[in-house]
């Protein structure tokens, strides 16, 4: 019998080794992933972190609460206009002081939305890499990181640093393709439990100051497991339709695709001009989120969603070319 | 010496003299030694009893301020008759200068925009005096503008964005951090690419057909 030199024995050793431990690597990249999804949503916590996004860093406060109501989470700006988000079982209100307006959606039932299998972001086709890194210490909690890399350009990065025994998100870091940091949230203080100050899930804005901004289009929508009226004809590698509504009743065009790679989400918006909001052409940025609109046909098609922003404008391209060719 | 000057001289002593006499008894001390040697004896006398067997500072004053005149170079003053408007006119110039200063310094920086027919080459401009401390020429900030289109369209992306947040579940992996940046940034539109502009100049046909 042939026997390998030493050589060659330690370097199939090394290889098989390796592998052993990439792949140990990202599943507990994902069982981590999965524990931080559950208890974002299911604990209650509060906290104040920075957030850092080029050149501007705001702080913000976050309550989230967890009881027999079922969830409730007031997010604020500590610094600069009074802006809030308030989520509960009604819906989501956006209290925006310096636009001097209100934007409210109804809740949505996302029964009809399928869940999506946790390895699809990391599959052999995945447009991802997940692994586990090294601890540190963040708003006096130990911490643990996780880090998913995109594998092309439609997508982006995430390192969460991750609260050691919970698993709720410390630490959060967006990141390109080639790496390249485009956001950071950190929490600089942060309690769990018991500990945290129920008063200040009230919100301390009221609502009659501000002028309401009705989202007409986006109410009385149902979510619907019918086909699309247009679908893309080619969409950015690992992306697929994962959900649909339409308006409930006859009035005008209204569409809404979700389309998803397992963790990014890119929302597809085809409404009749003049019926729905207006959207100015082209590219936006609402902070880490890319945007692209297009007017075509009498209808106006809006993508937008925490993507590159070519993601957007190469989804709304082909979704102007299937609406032409229809 | 009168009684009356030996009063002055007194006075003067006591600081009770007017600007005007005092001036006038200080002259003629420098001229009159009878005066400056009472002037002394007085302050000796005074010293003595303020301060008895103290030394004394005031001595030999008359001979320090006849000293001090002669050795005094006396100033040159000019000729009569050489140019005598000169003074008037030189008073003026200053007057002027500092009038101008005044302008140039606390007057409105406004740059005059040489007209179509002016040639700023045939006759360069002299630099003018800025002062540090003025107001730069354009304002830093630029003026306040209100644009109602700009707005709703970040509202109409706000609301997009909150209804994209709840449809899409994977959003929720995250929880709170999908809102963040509706609290956190305002609607900044992105600079047209050359592909983006192709793009719209493709749905601006586009739609030009439909219409006809």
């Amino acid at each position: 019998m042939r026997v390998l030199p030493r050589q060659a024995q330690a370097l199939v050793f090394l290889v098989s080794f390796s592998s052993a431990v990439f792949a140990g690597d990202s599943s507990e990249a994902r069982a981590l992933l999965e524990k931080m999804t559950t208890a974002m949503s299911q604990l209650s916590y509060q906290g104040t972190f920075v957030y850092v996004r080029d050149d501007v860093v705001e702080t913000m406060r976050i309550t989230h609460l967890t009881d027999e109501t079922g969830v409730r989470e007031r997010l604020y700006s500590v610094s600069g206009p009074h802006r809030e988000v308030i989520r509960d079982r009604k819906g989501v209100r956006c209290v925006l002081q310096d636009s001097s307006s209100v934007v409210e959606d109804q809740m949505v039932s996302n029964s009809y939305f399928p869940e999506l299998p946790p390895t699809i972001i990391d599959g052999d086709k995945s447009g991802y890499r997940l692994e586990t890194g090294g601890e540190a210490r963040i708003a006096g909690q130990k911490a643990r990181r996780v880090t998913i890399s995109p594998r092309d350009k439609y997508r982006y990065g995430y390192d969460f640093w991750l609260e050691e025994q919970s698993g709720l998100l410390l630490k959060w870091v967006l990141f390109d393709s080639s790496h390249k940091p485009l956001a950071k949230l950190m929490f600089t203080d942060f309690a769990m439990g018991s500990a945290i100050d129920l008063a200040e899930i009230e919100s301390s804005s009221s609502v009659e100051d501000f002028v309401e901004m009705k989202t007409f289009s986006l109410q009385k929508t149902v979510v619907t497991q019918s086909n699309p009226r247009w679908q893309p004809a080619k969409l950015p590698p690992g992306f697929e339709l994962t959900s649909h509504s339409h308006k409930a009743e006859a009035e005008g065009v209204y569409e809404h695709m979700v389309y998803s790679d397992g963790l990014a989400a890119v929302s597809v918006y085809v409404e009749e001009q003049g019926a729905g909001m207006a959207v100015k052409p082209g590219g936006s940025q609402l902070g880490t989120n890319n945007a692209f609109s297009h007017k075509i046909e009498g209808v106006q098609i809006t993508v937008i969603g925490e993507v590159p922003a070519i993601t957007v404008k190469s989804i709304a391209k082909e979704m102007a070319l299937a609406i032409m060719s229809n | 010496m009168s009684k009356e000057s030996l009063e002055h001289l007194s006075s003067l002593m006591d600081g009770e003299l007017s600007r005007e006499a005092g001036l006038f008894i200080t002259r003629r001390l420098s001229a009159d030694d009878t005066m400056c040697e009472t002037w002394e004896r007085y302050h000796l006398i005074r010293d003595c009893i303020r301060q008895p067997g103290g030394k004394h500072l005031v001595t030999g004053l008359a001979a320090k301020l006849t000293t001090s005149l002669e050795d005094e170079v006396a100033p040159v003053t000019p000729k009569r008759g050489a140019r005598p408007w000169l003074k008037p006119v030189s008073g003026l110039a200053i007057a002027a200068s500092v009038a101008l200063m005044a302008i140039v310094v606390t007057a409105p920086q406004t740059l005059e925009v040489p007209g179509e027919g002016e040639d700023s080459l045939a006759s360069p401009a002299i630099e003018p005096f800025v002062s540090p401390n003025t107001l730069p020429l354009a304002p830093v900030s630029q003026a306040a503008s209100y644009d109602p289109s700009g707005q709703a369209s970040s509202n109409a992306l706000n609301a997009y964005l909150l209804r994209h947040n709840q449809m899409a579940r994977t959003a929720g992996r995250q929880g709170f951090v999908s809102f963040v940046p509706i609290v956190a940034t305002p609607l900044t539109p992105v600079a047209e690419t050359p592909e983006d502009a192709a793009v719209a100049a493709e749905t601006d046909s586009q739609n030009q057909t439909t219409e006809q």
